[in-house]
């Protein structure tokens, strides 16, 4: 009994969708929920108190986060509901669902005439007032009456404007060298900017192109779902249609997809591998689109437009250059230079490099692990092939592999990369609902690189990346380094929502149903020594130094647990490597240099500016604590671009030949050498290698 | 290519005496007896496919051979299962069903009864591999079963006063002579097919254009090539007669230098070519008018290295094919002498 590869392709495209008809009933839609979950979603979860409460929570906290929207009254009606969601769901009843649509239609409404009562005066941005910080797991009090909720709206209006008016790059800006009396028109003009970007927010729902009804409905089956586990989603084919046609829509394009989150955040929704925007390196699914200025232009305040608006900005030009302004996952913001292209299916998707210091090395960076659904295009795996066939060429010595931010993708091409490093052997082990553990193995004989072989991860390297990265690890294959990974060991499938799909699938073809879909968790995925990444993540052997923490499975709440399972799995595993002596190394390496130094005072001190009970909240003591904000960054993050390398960077001899012929390929060529040479984690990552080369 | 599995079990159970047969025995010796005489009836189908194989009959020729195997040692187990004590001892008897069940077992290939066949799946990475893990396996359990039997008979001789004496028959001297020839043979083969397989999988690969599988598998042939060129040193002539040893050494040799010399320029060819394109796109792109003459320039070298990477592609392919197919040839000719020289002729 020989299992072939199961092709699991972890959807990452779909997050908003459109009930386009509408004419779905909530409370049935819950139900059927509830049936699919309990046929194919690999925890055995019941529908019980808990999921009431999570939904009741959860829906509170999705529309009215802050308390600013709903009164106590509204919510004293709302509580009968807080145990009994679980029955409705059973008795496919949707009066929750219409309590709180209702409430909340009629609240935002109020609040909008409210907020256009609300003038700069009433905020008061110079009088004394303090801000309490309370910790997540309190919940959101709210008002007893609409005196009391207008003066709680104005305190945080009067928070966002303090916010923004200080949201500078330098510590010498104007706005930290002037007093309250003279930023009069600053303010105003600040507070009309807020205003507005409030106003869209309020009536976000309302004018929302599903229509409130079915983004209301989309918003409460997802509660139902995310109780299940966080990345099983309620969701609708035309948005996956809808994408399509917005990615394929101009020939030429920046090679991203938009979604909007439930708050009207515009983010990257995926890469198109190979797009203008992959070739970077350094945008993101889930970076968030603050801003977009065309070459010779204004500049566009993207946090006050709608999807469709930006989608619309985008649209402007097709050969002019655009700067793109964006806030990844650990808080950085940057800006990014794009050009259209015609996305070229055949084209280099992977992106290596050749690396020169004492040694020849290779640099790939990969950022999703694509793979061939379309038969015009081959997966990552093939494609990372090549490069090292190119790479082995010039003669490296040693290989860098970059999964730095790869969120993952298909597992598959995780199985058939670690193939191209391993002779023959398991790479993980599935579980499911339906059958035993079973291994999933390389089953080609032969590696296309056995040489030196270092892998570079961070917290946002999730899925397929902790796939690859801990089943070379458990081989003693690779070094992995960087920070510890996300811990998402579980992969889903999309399916119609129809409860005639069999538990194994066997007859999803057969499916006629087309209009709703769920994306649930079928698979739970395990390391081959047995033990998942669940929760927990693939720790580094050698872990670099990172002034952030990022948000990983761990503080999903409902994330799935850490299941253990027993498995054999056979593997006879390589030599070990050098491990303790380069980790040495590079301690000492961190001792000497005054880098790492800087960074360690960069965590510590914003640690601690942050770790704060309250804070005083006027006009001067925000600029007082804004400026020392960025003071610290002065002194410390920016030096964090300043250090040297050792090492030169170039092309193998097949992208040499190209760079002489494609003129833009020269120019996006020249700014990833710039862009890979000021990150500091690749020269460190470089020191591991080049000590694994000499210690070969 | 012929002959792709030939590990095969030959069946040893010491001596078998020329008494009569009927189902209510007189004496001990008549019980032993009938159990040889079934031994007799399973030896000959035996040999007869064992000649098949060794004589390079035809598969259905040897596929028939090995149906009439299986019949009579099905109609031998049936028959030794329905015999009763001796003396009230059914060990003997036990231990010969036993034997019987796995020979029938192996020679139907349903390897699952007797083995754990998840394991080997777990242990294995393609279908080949499990294949030769499981017959490793089920051979092991024949040795242990033959060896039992061989126990249970001298010591049910010992116990009922009978002498045992070591009367071979024709034909079992024959099987007896032909075992080692096909230990040898097996172990050369094996040598020679675990790095042949890789080639096969490797040319599938090239014919799909898959860069990434023939890559691994022309490393793997490389290794399998080394590896089985080193073990070929420390094996000796089979009775002075070095061909088949010489032989396989030639065809690793091939496959390293297939491996080693020639498939770099082969799979080169394939990267040159998706690069020429992505080039020859890039040239197109711009319009005549507004490409200088170094554009031009550059793009005429790169179609002239190009073209010079056609004519070393295929004339490597050329050389490549014949040389192939001369060692193949070779190979499956020293084979077949080989074991002509050394399995007894067929009468």
């Amino acid at each position: 009994m020989i299992k072939n590869c199961i092709p699991i392709i972890i959807a990452f495209f779909v997050h908003i969708t459109f009930l386009v008809n509408g004419q779905n009933n909530c409370g049935e839609e819950s139900q059927q929920i509830y049936f699919m979950m309990e046929k194919h979603h690999i925890m055995d979860i019941s529908p019980d108190d808990s999921l009431s409460v999570s939904v009741y929570n959860e829906i509170l906290e999705t529309l009215d986060p802050y308390g600013l929207i709903f009164l106590q009254s509204d919510i004293d009606s709302l509580s009968k509901f807080t145990y009994i969601i679980d029955d409705e769901i059973m008795q496919k009843s949707d009066e929750f669902f219409l309590s709180f649509s209702l409430i909340f239609k009629v609240r935002s409404l109020e609040m909008l005439e409210v907020l256009e009562e609300i003038e700069l005066a009433d905020i008061a941005l110079n009088l004394k007032d303090t801000l309490f910080y309370y910790t997540d797991s309190e919940p959101t009090n709210y008002s007893h009456n609409k005196e009391n909720r207008k003066k709680r709206y104005q305190r945080y209006l009067k928070l966002e404007v303090l916010n923004e008016l200080f949201d500078k790059e330098s510590s010498e800006d104007t706005i930290f060298n002037i007093r309250f009396t003279d930023a009069g028109k600053l303010c105003s003009s600040k507070f009309q900017e807020i205003k507005n970007r409030e106003k869209r927010q309020l009536v976000y729902f309302h004018n929302h192109s599903m229509g409130y009804e079915n983004i209301m409905q989309l918003i409460y089956l997802n509660t139902i779902t995310t109780y299940y586990d966080p990345h099983s989603m309620y969701l609708n084919t035309e948005l996956n249609k809808w994408f399509q046609g917005k990615a394929n829509a101009s020939s030429y394009s920046f090679g991203f997809t938009l979604e909007e989150d439930f708050n009207g955040k515009v983010k990257i929704n995926s890469l198109i591998p190979g797009g203008a925007a992959w070739k970077t390196n350094a945008i993101h699914k889930g970076n968030v689109l603050i801003a977009g200025t065309w070459k010779g232009s204004k500049r566009e305040d993207f946090t006050l437009m709608s999807i469709d608006e930006i989608e619309d900005f985008l649209e402007q030009s097709v050969d002019k250059s655009f700067t793109l302004e964006l806030l990844k996952a650990n808080g950085e913001l940057i800006k990014i230079e794009l050009k259209k292209e015609i996305v070229q299916e055949s084209d280099d998707i992977v992106n290596s490099y050749l690396l020169e210091s004492d040694y020849k090395m290779g640099l790939i960076t990969l950022p999703s692990f694509y793979t061939d659904y379309d038969e015009n295009i081959s997966g990552c795996s093939d494609d990372v092939a090549r490069e090292i066939m190119k790479l082995k060429k010039e003669g490296v010595e040693g290989l860098i592999l970059d999964l730095r931010f790869n969120g993952g993708g298909s597992v598959t091409e995780a199985v058939n990369l670690a193939g191209i490093f391993i002779d023959a052997g398991p790479i993980c082990i599935l579980s499911d609902k339906i059958e035993k553990p079973y291994s999933i193995k390389d089953r080609n004989r032969g590696t296309i690189w056995d040489g030196p072989l270092v892998i570079l991860v961070n917290g946002y390297s999730a899925s397929a990346s902790e796939i690859l990265a801990a089943a070379l690890q458990d081989h003693n294959r690779a070094i992995i380094v960087g920070q510890n990974t996300y811990g998402k060991a579980n992969a889903q499938v999309v399916i119609p929502l129809d409860t005639c799909i069999n538990k194994n699938l066997s007859n999803l073809s057969f499916s006629k149903k087309d209009k709703a879909f769920i994306k649930l968790t079928k698979l739970l995925i395990y390391r081959i020594n047995g033990e998942s990444n669940q929760q927990i993540g693939v720790s580094p052997d050698i872990v670099f130094p990172s002034y952030y923490e990022p948000q990983t499975e761990k503080d999903n709440s409902h994330a799935i647990a850490n299941i253990p399972i027993s498995k054999k799995s056979y593997y006879t595993p390589m030599p070990s490597l050098p491990i303790d002596s380069i980790s040495y190394l590079y301690y000492e390496r961190t001792q000497k240099e005054t880098w790492y130094e800087n960074v360690k005072t960069l965590k510590d001190t914003t640690e601690k500016l942050l770790d704060v009970e309250y804070r005083l909240f006027d006009f001067d003591s925000w600029q007082r604590s804004k400026r020392e904000l960025l003071v610290l960054k002065e002194n410390y993050w920016d030096k964090l671009d300043d250090f040297e390398y050792h090492y030169s960077i170039s092309n193998h001899s097949y992208n040499k030949d190209l760079v002489e012929i494609d003129a833009f390929f020269r120019i996006s060529n020249e700014a990833n050498h710039n862009r890979i040479l000021s990150d500091h984690e690749i020269l460190d990552a470089i020191f591991i290698l080049e000590k694994l080369i000499k210690l070969k | 290519m012929k002959k792709i599995t030939l590990i095969f079990i030959v069946f040893t159970f010491v001596g078998s005496l020329n008494l009569a047969s009927a189902q209510n025995f007189k004496h001990a010796g008549e019980y032993m007896e009938y159990i040889g005489n079934y031994h007799n009836k399973i030896n000959k189908d035996m040999w007869n496919y064992m000649s098949a194989i060794a004589r390079g009959k035809g598969v259905r020729r040897v596929e028939s051979k090995r149906t009439d195997l299986i019949k009579t040692t099905d109609k031998s187990l049936k028959k030794v299962k329905a015999m009763g004590a001796w003396e009230n001892s059914t060990e003997f008897r036990d231990s010969v069903v036993s034997y019987l069940n796995i020979c029938s077992i192996i020679l139907k290939g349903d390897f699952e009864k007797i083995l754990d066949m998840e394991e080997i799946a777990e242990r294995s990475y393609d279908d080949m591999e499990a294949y030769l893990m499981a017959k490793e396996g089920a051979n092991n359990k024949l040795e242990d079963a033959s060896e039992m039997v061989q126990t249970a008979q001298r010591k049910f001789a010992e116990e009922n006063g009978i002498n045992l004496i070591d009367s071979q028959s024709k034909i079992d001297k024959k099987i007896e002579k032909s075992g080692p020839v096909f230990d040898y043979y097996n172990v050369v083969y094996l040598l020679f097919f675990k790095a042949y397989v890789q080639e096969l999988y490797m040319l599938e690969a090239l014919n799909i254009g898959d860069m990434n599988i023939a890559e691994q598998r022309k490393n793997a042939m490389i290794l399998y090539s080394d590896e089985g060129l080193l073990k070929l040193d420390t094996i000796k002539a089979y009775k002075g007669d070095m061909t088949l040893r010489k032989s396989c050494t030639q065809y690793l040799d091939f496959l390293k230098e297939e491996g080693e010399k020639h498939m770099p320029v082969i799979l080169d060819f394939f990267l040159k070519k998706e690069n020429f394109e992505k080039q020859q796109k890039a040239f197109e792109a711009k319009s005549e008018r507004d490409r200088t003459q170094e554009d031009v320039d550059n793009f005429n070298k790169a179609v002239n290295e190009y073209n010079a990477a056609i004519e070393k592609y295929n004339a490597t392919n050329e050389l490549l094919n014949t040389n192939r197919a001369r060692a193949l040839d070779k190979w499956n000719e020293t084979i077949s002498s080989f074991l002509d020289r050394h399995i007894p002729s067929k009468r």
